[in-house]
């Protein structure tokens, strides 16, 4: 049973496909899931904060109970938003990264195959050279695993590296080529198609960290696949031609190099396999035997006879061969597949949701709307007025009737004091109206209309700071139809503070009582201020 | 009988900031404000809603017209204390279908509806005997009261008016429409659940909620800053010449581009923190603001004159960078070099604190050649070491004015009455600063690069200082 959930543990590691692996909380992000939320991440930062605001609270009330985390709410935010977005940009990266990884995959096996092909090319006139063999199968891949350590250092260490600098600018010039090459490559398909690459490469270049760090592990998920396929392409290439194929091995090289040192290399090569197998480790005597010299245009191996006799030394090279691209090639790589796969799981697994657009974004999801605004609109405000055109006051008045109006701060002597310095009048009556009790102004009223004294001006002293209310509009109309048409109707504005001192009304008060003066359509009713400007 | 809903009725005499208080406490410029006689015509509902779900629901009344009046007849209708509430609803039957007594109609009918009463007055005038017709028939109301006392003007009578509203509300409180905090918003509906203990659950989850949502604004405000400063600092323009073009050819033309992209950036970082505290008026009245300080251009001589860090600042800034490289260089060489990076650094960051901080407008620096032998013109990213710091004070001077505008104003946008605060970065913590000069440098080095790590942690920053201006 453990067994076999190793292995199914292991298939899926060999077998990534996007899918998003069920956790325990099921809240993992698939890459296409993650290239999205940053598009939209991308998207918001350009779009209304209310209507934004209002779009997530409602995605997020409805995932109020259901969700835990961040990364549950944030694809379940993704999967409200729609299909549209879902088969956007995320998807469209992963099924290029899928062609990717096939075309990759074809191609490692092709150029492993023609390598293996290449350094095991026999043709019966001369024996397949092993040294060519670990040259390119040992060495070569030896080299490449080593910058692949070096890349995976952190940069604080990697930097003392000789060369590792020279190292990233050659990486950085090939990714500008590269770059410029699908540019190119764009420009040559259909305008729609072009169109939208392009803007697929543009929302890519703007997006922020979330991703980084899987995207790095990405590239190197294709590399290692890469060199996994190679290696598995060159292995059985080299099994096809063991089997099917008569090789004839020998070893030869321009250097100076002793049977005795080059049998001391191939013995440290083979150390990861000498405890378990001697077949696979090359003998002295083998490596003696299989020397071979080009002499005057033909190659002499240097135990000729020894070899007729012992046809073991001829192909006895093959074991220790494949154990070598195995052990130097196809299992690192293997290895570091398997490493791949596991840093991306893990990495998409605990991606960072903590960017200052994650944070936003989980505010508005999460915190409550508050609005406090009316909803309906408010009717607009009268600004019409009839016009105020009052017709003046006959010159030859001498006194007029003065009423208080709502308890002004005015005692008589100094209201008459006030309307023999305004207009020269003298004051026959002086009475309140406009206060606590309304009777007082209906007492007012009579008696001032009373006497029929239709030349004698009835003065309204008011606070200019109070706006005219219906209250006193109803006495204006009262004393009109009580007394004649004619009769001289003045408001006089008094600008008045605690002290009783008086000012100038405030212009803006001024005009708001004669607009509303004149919309009561009276020519004899005029508005005077009490106190005039220096 | 008492509704669950807290409602309250915004109720006054005509002209003494009803709406006003309605515009600050719902945070609704559309509100019809205006010193017209009797604007408000109809009652106007807010309600408080979080997440579509009303907690609270204010009211904007007509005022009273003619109080006087209005208590005489229920006088004459008057049985006893007992029926008074009875004689405000005959009156409300009575009346409200004619124009006689339209207004007190309108006001009265929410308060009969459950209602409770926020009795505005205008402390800036003097008290007068007849607005206790107002106050009696609202007392015979029977529902909960409360006085604010507002000033509209600049006299002050709230010491003739606390005795007269005392004798007929149980709460009497100072609240300035136009110059109010969060706080005092949150206080006053503090007062609110006083005055009814059914009304307490809902109001204390509305505060809550505002709570929240400030912090929620102060943390989108400093995301906001932080994105601003962030694109400026890294923005840059390039422009491809052709074969038979000279640099001379664009070279004004680029300039005016790349600062006219700038200006715009800070303007949408403006917008939206406008939106952000719900002043959507200011928008259309952009145009015809006057120009305080943050509203002057950008790159105008007064701007950085006042704003930003002075030259000693910023010299101090640059010389702790340059230290601080200069050390680590000291430490890794295990102090053979005597404290000379540390010397050295301090001298070189002090010396291009001066250099670069010599231009406020960017210029074209750049001329290099493609492989392909194409001549490109570049200018930008920004590089005086002043600039990001001119562009947080303005960002800062712009939000305090916006977080702290009453959406009751309807005058022009001032800066702050405070003029102390033009130029608030140089008085920020020393350690904070630091920390910013930091951020800045690293965003800075970002040029063309993701800059997410390094928004985040200005946001962070931002949010600290948003939170102690």
């Amino acid at each position: 049973m453990r067994r076999e959930t190793c292995i199914s543990h292991l298939w899926s590691l060999t077998n990534f496909n996007f899918a998003r692996i069920a956790t325990q909380q099921g809240n993992r992000l698939r890459l296409a899931e993650l290239i999205n939320l940053e598009n939209e991440l991308i998207a918001c930062r350009d779009a209304d904060p209310q209507q934004l605001r209002k779009r997530d609270r409602a995605i997020g009330k409805k995932l109020e109970q259901a969700q835990t985390s961040r990364a549950a709410l944030f694809l379940a935010w993704l999967d409200e938003l729609g299909p549209r977005q879902h088969s956007s940009l995320g998807e469209r990266v992963v099924e290029a990264y899928r062609t990717m990884q096939i075309l990759l995959l074809i191609v490692g096996v092709l150029a492993g195959a023609s390598a293996a092909s290449a350094t095991l090319a026999f043709d019966g006139s001369s024996p397949v050279n092993v040294v060519h063999f670990l040259a390119v199968f040992v060495g070569m891949q030896t080299l490449f695993l080593l910058f692949f350590v070096i890349s995976l250092l952190p940069n604080r260490i990697a930097k003392w590296i000789p060369g590792h600098g020279e190292l990233l600018h050659l990486v950085r010039s090939l990714s500008y080529f590269a770059g410029k090459l699908a540019g190119r490559v764009a420009e040559q398909l259909p305008a729609d198609k072009s169109s939208r690459w392009q803007q697929d490469w543009h929302a890519l270049r703007l997006r922020h960290k979330l991703y980084q760090k899987v995207e790095r592990w990405l590239l190197y998920g294709l590399t290692q696949r890469f060199s996994l396929a190679f290696n598995t392409g060159a292995l059985v290439l080299c099994l096809y031609l063991i089997v099917f194929s008569d090789l004839a091995f020998a070893w030869n090289t321009t250097l100076q190099v002793s049977s005795q040192a080059f049998h001391e290399i191939t013995t440290v090569i083979a150390a990861p396999w000498a405890a378990f197998s001697d077949q696979a480790v090359p003998s002295l005597e083998l490596v003696e035997l299989s020397r071979y010299f080009r002499i005057e245009g033909q190659y002499q191996i240097a135990g000729e006879s020894a070899r007729s006799s012992n046809p073991a030394a001829v192909g006895g090279w093959w074991p220790f061969l494949v154990l070598s691209l195995v052990t130097y090639g196809l299992l690192p790589r293997m290895l570091t597949f398997l490493l791949t796969r596991m840093k991306l799981n893990s990495l998409l697994k605990n991606v960072p949701l903590d960017s200052a657009d994650c944070d936003a974004l989980y505010d508005r999801l999460t915190t409550p709307i508050i609005e406090t605004r009316a909803i309906e609109p408010e009717e607009p405000a009268v600004t019409a007025h009839q016009p105020y055109a009052p017709v003046a006051v006959q010159a030859e008045v001498q006194t007029c009737d003065v009423v208080l109006w709502g308890e002004i701060a005015l005692d008589r002597s100094r209201a008459e004091l006030a309307v023999q310095q305004r207009f020269g009048w003298r004051c026959q009556n002086v009475l309140p109206a406009g206060g606590l009790d309304a009777q007082v102004d209906d007492e007012t009223c009579s008696k001032l209309t009373k006497d029929g004294q239709e030349k004698q001006p009835i003065l309204v002293l008011v606070e200019s700071w109070e706006v005219p209310n219906k209250a006193l509009l109803h006495f204006l109309q009262q004393l009109r139809s009580k007394s004649t048409p004619k009769r001289a109707l003045l408001v006089g504005l008094i600008n008045t503070e605690g002290n009783g001192l008086q000012h100038p009304p405030e212009r803006e008060d001024w005009q708001t009582w004669r607009e509303t003066l004149a919309d009561l359509q009276d020519p004899y009713l005029r508005v005077e201020t009490m106190v005039v400007t220096a | 009988m008492m509704h669950d809903l807290p409602k309250f009725a915004v109720i006054g005499r005509v002209n003494k900031g009803k709406s006003s208080i309605v515009s600050t406490l719902a945070e609704d410029d559309t509100v019809i404000i205006d010193r017209g006689a009797g604007t408000t015509r109809a009652c106007r509902e807010f309600p408080v809603r979080i997440d579509d779900t009303v907690l609270l629901l204010l009211i904007d009344t007509p005022g009273f017209q003619q109080a006087p009046r209005a208590l005489a007849w229920m006088k004459e209708h008057e049985v006893s204390a007992a029926n008074r509430r009875e004689v405000v609803a005959d009156f409300v039957r009575e009346f409200g279908h004619t124009d006689e007594f339209a207004d007190e109609c309108r006001l009265l009918q929410p308060i009969l509806e459950g209602a409770g009463i926020l009795y505005v007055v205008d402390g800036a005038k003097p008290f007068r005997r007849n607005y206790e017709a107002e106050m009696e028939i609202l007392r015979w109301t029977g529902q909960p009261r409360m006085a604010l006392i507002n000033h509209i003007g600049e006299g002050d009578f709230s010491k003739e008016w606390m005795p007269a509203l005392d004798q007929y509300f149980s709460i009497v409180r100072h609240f300035d429409a136009h110059r109010v905090s969060f706080a005092d918003r949150v206080r006053l509906l503090q007062s609110f659940r006083e005055l009814h203990d059914g009304w307490r659950a809902n109001l204390d989850q509305a505060i809550e909620s505002l709570q929240t949502e400030w912090q929620r604004r102060q943390r989108e405000a400093a995301h906001i800053i932080a994105r601003m400063l962030v694109d400026q600092l890294t923005f840059s323009k390039e422009l491809v010449l052709a074969r038979y073009e000279t640099p001379d050819d664009h070279k004004f033309k680029l300039e005016r581009e790349f600062h006219n992209a700038l200006r715009e950036r800070e303007r949408k970082a403006r917008q939206q923190i406008e939106k952000l505290y719900h002043h959507s008026k200011l928008e259309t009245d952009e145009q015809d603001l006057e120009k305080p300080v943050f509203e002057q251009d950008l790159f105008a001589e007064s701007t950085w004159n006042l704003l930003g860090l002075n030259p000693k600042q910023l010299i101090g800034l640059g010389a702790i960078t340059g230290a601080t490289v200069g050390g680590m260089i000291d430490l890794a060489v295990g102090g053979a070099s005597f404290l000379a990076g540390t010397v050295l650094g301090g001298a070189i960051g002090a010396g291009s604190a001066i250099f670069y901080s010599a231009q406020r407008l960017a210029t074209i620096e750049n001329i290099m050649k493609y492989v392909q032998g194409a001549q490109v013109l570049r200018i930008g990213p920004h590089r005086n070491k002043n600039f990001p710091w001119v562009l947080l004070d303005r960002a800062l001077l712009h939000y305090i004015s916006i977080r702290d505008l009453a959406h009751s104003r309807r005058e022009r946008l001032h800066l702050t009455e405070n003029q102390e605060k033009t130029g608030l970065v140089s008085r920020l913590d020393h350690e904070l600063r630091k920390q910013l000069a930091r951020q800045f440098e690293e965003i800075r080095k970002k040029t063309g690069d993701d800059t997410s790590k390094e928004l985040t942690r200005l946001s962070k920053l931002l949010l600290q200082v948003v939170k102690e201006i």
